[in-house]
């Protein structure tokens, strides 16, 4: 059945059990939806990044780079005209036009500020500002996805540039858990009010591919100077994190699969706790394992994706890791494949007896 | 999309949690069979590389013999599972596959027991060919995406070892060329076979050839050559391009493809925004007017790859 007659399917169905749906209102919610492909959204965000390339050589030559008042005026003006065609139905100024002239302004604005003040801590408190400002004055999904982007990337430099690595690791499980709770209250989430329902998807988005980077990134040798603490503890705190996640990740389709059998449920949690002990010290195994499942959970497709290409680069960044040896490398790989195997055997034989029932 | 009908229609809240459960969350059946798979791929996965870095491992005081013994037994098990008839087609063709890279192991392993000395471009060209009776054959879409990246290898290590020093133009004229015969050959192949390659595979290799043609245009306009010959294969370069991007803007339009249709949409820009860097070359205002061009090329570029798309939906 193909994606239109599903829809029809759909709304016949609501009609007999006597809903009133406003079809003209929701074929053009469809249509909307339609056009808003990822490919215009790529194409929306480039263009932004290029005509700002563009503006700030042009800027660069005539000097007014270098003036401060012009750029802030100049930033100001051009966030003032983005968000006056934001509200445009036609998704071309909307998407394309706006979020171009968008990230033309920001980038004015931050740079004029940059020019007032040349410390990168101030500027990076400034750049949290605008994006939290961004997030609540501009109603755009591609908007409000580069600013929760922002967002982060300014509270990670705060915590790299002012030394407390510490706060790294409890950053690192804040947002792992963030994304599972919002996959985990999709319905409840979407559901409480159209505010709600429009934010879901671009802040789930940016929070998914936020952690998932910080997970390979803290994974990788060249970056370890930054994630390091004197206090020994917390990389045994970001280990029992990731595992608490990872286990409520399991129980929870454990519960939805409605496994009863104690000794399949225990067996199965003991063996994804070993592997998450196991691969403790490459965080974006344990990552890409929790976003793969509830991705699958929540039919979430590009997120699937995308945690399986996680699992692939942690895959090669565990081969050029030169701290462990390639005996040591090929024993904790066939051990970790011995207990996926466990859980498959397990998992086939809670459902063939399920079935024979 | 099911969120905008809870704001079109008069569904309560439980009522639509239900239609949600039903319609958008993974049904229970689909979670036992991708836990199976899922788990079984990792397991394995896991298991056969933790094998493989063990071999790596003693890989230096493994005799020759048993070297080849251990890539050939492998060879031979693929092989085998690959035409066996109890087992799944998806399994097959991914023994297939794994078949396929293991002909290239078993080339890399001769040349470094016996040093024959031979350019990288030698094992990528064998490779190819032992490896396309295989894909051919295979009905699968991995198969024929791994093979055009082992053929595209293949012709840049050529221009790379052996006719290094040549113009770029021949590499492009080579590269263009290759790749609309590899999105091609699939299709005329799969009509024999009634196999159609995924869709990903057409997205994918067309999106190359727009790429590669994009690059013909612009190896022509700011070429500063002198050569007779090499303008005479500039130009030829630029037709080639041409008529690509002429030929695939037809064809999206016959197959009513918006993929294809924005890909051309978006050469078309670029193609423009490189003739008025050529024209206005780097001056103060020409800047200016090229972030101009960039904002207001976006808006044209979403706005007609929209129209398109919605005045394909309303005719079908």
């Amino acid at each position: 059945m193909s994606l239109k007659n599903e829809w029809d399917f759909l709304l016949d169905k609501l009609k007999c059990n006597g809903i009133q749906v406003d079809t003209f209102q929701f074929e053009k919610e469809i249509l909307s939806w339609n056009l808003r492909t990822v490919f215009v959204k790529t194409i929306a965000v480039l263009g932004g990044f290029l005509a700002m390339g563009m503006l700030s050589v042009f800027l660069g030559i005539t000097g007014i780079l270098d003036n401060e008042y012009v750029m802030l005026a100049l930033g100001g003006i051009l966030l003032i005209i983005s968000y006056v065609i934001m509200k445009n139905k036609d998704n071309a100024i909307s998407d394309g036009l706006s979020v171009s002239i968008y990230i033309t302004g920001f980038f004015a604005v931050v740079a004029s500020i940059a020019i007032f003040n040349d410390m990168m801590d101030d500027l990076v408190y400034f750049i949290l500002f605008l994006c939290i400002l961004g997030l609540s004055m501009f109603k755009n999904s591609i908007v409000v996805f580069l600013n929760c982007i922002g967002v982060y990337g300014s509270l990670h430099w705060i915590v790299v540039s002012n030394q407390v690595n510490y706060l790294f690791c409890f950053y690192l499980l804040f947002l792992v858990s963030f994304c599972v709770f919002l996959f985990w209250n999709e319905i409840k989430i979407r559901t409480a009010n159209k505010q709600l329902n429009f934010y879901y998807s671009p802040v789930l988005t940016a929070s998914f591919i936020y952690s998932l980077g910080m997970g390979i990134i803290s994974s990788t040798d060249i970056f370890f100077s930054y994630y390091q603490t004197d206090i020994r503890i917390m990389p045994y705190i970001l280990l029992a994190g990731l595992l608490v996640i990872t286990l409520f990740t399991i129980y929870f389709i454990l519960k939805y699969l409605k496994i009863s059998d104690l000794f399949s449920k225990i067996s199965v949690c003991i063996a994804v706790a070993v592997f998450i002990l196991l691969w403790g010290h490459y965080p974006a195994f344990s990552v890409g394992l929790i976003f793969a499942l509830w991705s699958f959970q929540n039919q979430f497709k590009a997120g699937f994706i995308m945690a399986i290409c996680t699992f692939v680069w942690s895959m090669g960044l565990y081969y050029y890791d030169l701290n462990i040896t390639l005996l040591g490398k090929s024993l904790y790989l066939i051990l970790t494949g011995v207990l996926f195997l466990l859980i498959y055997w397990i998992v086939h034989k809670n459902r063939n007896k399920y079935e024979k029932k | 999309m099911l969120y905008s009908l809870c704001e079109c229609s008069s569904l309560e809240k439980k009522q639509f949690e239900k239609l949600v459960e039903e319609y958008s969350c993974t049904k229970v059946s689909h979670w036992k069979k991708f836990t199976e798979y899922f788990f079984l791929t990792l397991g394995s996965g896991f298991l056969l590389s933790g094998i493989t870095f063990f071999f790596a491992y003693n890989w230096n005081n493994i005799p020759g013999f048993w070297k080849f013994g251990i890539i050939l037994f492998l060879l031979i098990v693929s092989i085998v599972i690959s035409i066996s008839r109890n087992i799944k087609i998806l399994v097959q063709k991914m023994s297939l596959l794994g078949a396929s890279v293991l002909v290239g192991v078993l080339l890399a392993v001769f040349g470094q027991e016996y040093q024959t000395g031979a350019n990288a471009y030698d094992l990528f060209l064998v490779w190819t060919i032992a490896v396309f009776s295989w894909t051919a054959v295979s009905e699968f879409t991995p198969q024929w995406l791994f093979w055009s990246v082992l053929s595209n290898t293949t012709l840049i290590l050529y221009f790379n070892q052996v006719v290094s020093g040549s113009n770029i133009s021949y590499l492009f004229i080579g590269l263009l060329l290759l790749n609309i015969f590899i999105l091609i050959l699939p299709y005329m192949l799969g009509k024999m076979q009634n196999y159609i390659p995924h869709s990903y595979y057409r997205s994918l290799m067309i999106f190359v050839c727009n790429f590669l043609s994009v690059f013909g245009v612009a190896i022509w306009l700011f070429s500063e050559t002198g050569n007779k010959d090499i303008q005479m294969n500039e130009v030829t370069l630029l037709l080639i391009s041409i008529m690509w991007i002429v030929g695939s803007f037809y064809a999206s339009l016959k197959i009513k493809n918006i993929l294809m249709f924005s890909y051309f949409v978006l050469t078309v820009v670029s193609i423009v925004l490189m003739l008025l860097y050529k024209v206005l070359g780097d001056s103060e205002t020409s800047f200016l007017i090229y972030t101009l061009y960039v904002l207001f090329g976006t808006y044209g570029l979403i706005k007609i790859i929209s129209h398109q798309q919605r005045k394909w939906s309303y005719e079908s």
